[in-house]
């Protein structure tokens, strides 16, 4: 390949790149020094596609991070491209600032592989979707400790580029959380229930429709009591749970185009957001009740 | 359009427009000097134009790659550049090398591999090859630049692809240098010049020579300037028989150091000389000196040269 832009010394590492993500990742149809999109000021050295759909992008370059890649990763996070930035760096490469630079490239969600003169590569860490990389991240402090692997695993796994699968991790929990909260209290006796009304088999709270569950609950939970129980619960809880019943549909859909999972990935991205924001509100409700663990 | 890009003319180009110009002495480009150039033109956009001449509907550089390169990275629409009327072909690379060469620090061998052309226009110019002195007033390199890179252009392709080939490298990863190619050179030149009956196959004498200071066993190129003092043996009434057979001996066996046929060969020898030259240095500057002029440290040290020396010839 001939670069036209990238210096002698790097060539050789940018070739062996090619082929470490070609062989490990499954990238195809390469493009050399080609701009990404007319507002993101980077030609990277190379880009491809990943099988999911990504873009991926591959800068060869002395170290792992320069401000160019700063500006490039708040540009694309701001326009929800759906973008894994990387940097390719030689082996040997030494640079005083070089941890700093690659705690750098973390933060930011860039992917630092080094290429050894085998072809071989050493991945320092992995590339976040750019789509997805603007992410409120959790405050772990919030979560409570029984929980907190999941939630942080949740978020692993969106950031690690499978969105739809850190979703549904979060709605899982959320689900398996509400579902427990309404057998326990309808155990105790805390629904309001018509004396004609025949007792709930265990299976309506466990397999279910989770809709219909919380339909009921929504209606039955005597809220006076509860009140007297888990003072921080509210009807609230119920009805912003029962927005997202639909969940499955909602991340089974496969983009197939990038413009789909450019829109794809902005949706979960506020989905995960919102959801786990509602799991750590009902984390604070569930625990008093020890529903937790 | 055609109006603002005439001759001399300042203008925002397309970045997309402009080519490199292939007689473009400089072959090398390092990528740590590019990002640092990238990241000022990123902060502060370009604050000097490159220069460009018109080719149809693009534009080749005169001046200016490396800030043509970083805008092409950072993707920018346009860049700067004053339009200058497209020159002959020795007009353009004397203009190269007037430019870049005073510069910045080329690489040697960069401008060796132009140096042949300049020669060729040049004589087809005046009609003679142009001479050293010539040479150097039309590139602005010094004679002693223009020697060194002679040396190179006269190496086979070979080993001229394996330069060129190892200068791409890191700066960090390279081993061979052009110093190492112009001292084996010297070395070679003066061995066939001197002593052609140990020299029967050049290139397997550079084979073996490149393979000593990859393994370790050359570990300083200044020791190859001592190839041709042993070749020279005869000159310090060395042994030009057993100097012979430690030259050849040098350019065969992958083992041997210069430093052992050194102290095979011609070791005493130049020490003797050198002491020689010494002593009679010395004596031309007692010889200016008056009995009255010697201080007590003068005196000091004479006495104790006067001893030492009656103590080494035993008397």
């Amino acid at each position: 390949m001939t670069f036209s832009l990238l210096g002698q010394d790097l060539h050789e590492t940018a070739e062996h790149a090619k082929k470490f993500f070609a062989d490990t990742y499954g990238a195809t149809g390469f493009q050399c020094e080609q701009p990404v999109n007319p507002d993101l000021r980077l030609r990277p050295t190379w880009q491809a596609r990943k099988k999911n759909g990504y873009v991926l992008c591959i800068n060869v370059q002395p170290g792992p991070f320069t401000e160019t890649l700063y500006e490039f990763v708040i540009k694309a996070a701001q326009l929800g491209l759906p973008i894994k930035l990387w940097v390719a760096i030689a082996a040997g490469a030494v640079k005083e600032s070089f941890s700093a630079d690659l705690r750098r490239a973390r933060e930011m969600g860039v992917g630092v592989v080094e290429m050894r003169a085998d072809g071989s590569g050493h991945e320092y860490h992995r590339a976040v979707p750019l789509s997805l990389f603007a992410l409120a991240r959790t405050k772990l402090a919030a979560v409570p400790r029984v929980r907190r692997e999941e939630v942080k695993n949740a978020e692993a796994i969106f950031l690690d580029g499978a969105p739809d699968q850190g979703c549904q991790a979060i709605c899982q929990e959320l689900e398996s959380i509400t579902r427990r909260f309404g057998e326990y209290t309808y155990d105790k006796g805390w629904w309001n229930m018509p004396g004609s009304a025949p007792k709930l088999q265990p299976r309506f709270f466990r397999t279910d429709s989770w809709a219909k569950l919380l339909e009921e609950m929504e209606r039955r939970i005597d809220y006076t009591i509860l009140k007297t129980k888990v003072p921080a619960f509210t009807k609230q809880h119920i009805v912003r749970a029962r927005a997202f019943t639909d969940w499955r549909n909602v991340v089974s859909h496969k983009p197939r185009t990038l413009r789909q999972l450019q829109a794809r990935d902005n949706k979960l991205r506020s989905i995960l957001e919102v959801r786990r924001d509602l799991l750590v509100d009902w984390c604070a409700v569930a625990r008093p009740l020890k529903l937790l663990g | 359009m055609a109006s603002i890009h005439s001759t001399g003319a300042l203008a925002n180009i397309s970045v997309q427009r402009i080519r490199q110009n292939p007689d473009n002495p400089r072959i090398t480009f390092r990528q740590g000097e590019l990002e640092e150039l990238q990241e000022s033109i990123r902060q502060y956009g370009i604050q000097v134009p490159i220069a460009v001449f018109r080719r149809g509907s693009h534009f080749v550089l005169i001046d200016g790659e490396r800030r043509w390169r970083c805008a092409s990275k950072l993707n920018l629409k346009t860049i700067p550049a004053l339009i200058q009327k497209a020159p002959g072909p020795l007009e353009n690379l004397l203009l190269m090398f007037n430019i870049h060469a005073l510069r910045e620090q080329w690489d040697l061998m960069t401008i060796a591999l132009k140096l042949p052309k300049i020669s060729e226009l040049l004589t087809r110019e005046t009609g003679r090859s142009p001479t050293e002195i010539e040479l150097s007033a039309r590139t602005g390199l010094r004679r002693g630049l223009i020697r060194r890179c002679r040396l190179l252009t006269n190496l086979p392709p070979k080993y001229q692809s394996m330069l060129v080939q190892e200068l791409h490298k890191p700066k960090s990863k390279q081993l061979l240098s052009e110093d190492l190619f112009i001292e084996m050179e010297k070395a070679l030149k003066t061995v066939s010049r001197t002593m052609p009956e140990a020299l029967k196959d050049v290139d397997q004498a550079r084979d073996v020579i490149l393979a000593k200071y990859k393994s370790g066993v050359i570990d300083n190129i200044v020791d190859l300037r001592k190839v041709p003092k042993i070749a020279r043996a005869e000159k310090v009434d060395a042994d030009p028989l057993k100097a012979r057979q430690a030259i050849k001996r040098l350019l065969t066996d992958p083992k041997y150091t210069i430093a052992r046929a050194w102290d095979e060969t011609v070791s005493e020898a130049y020490a003797e000389r050198d002491i020689l030259s010494r002593i009679e240095q010395l004596l031309a500057k007692l010889e200016d000196i008056k009995p009255s002029e010697v201080d007590d440290d003068v005196r000091e040290k004479l006495e104790e040269l006067i001893e030492r020396a009656r103590a080494i010839l035993g008397s």
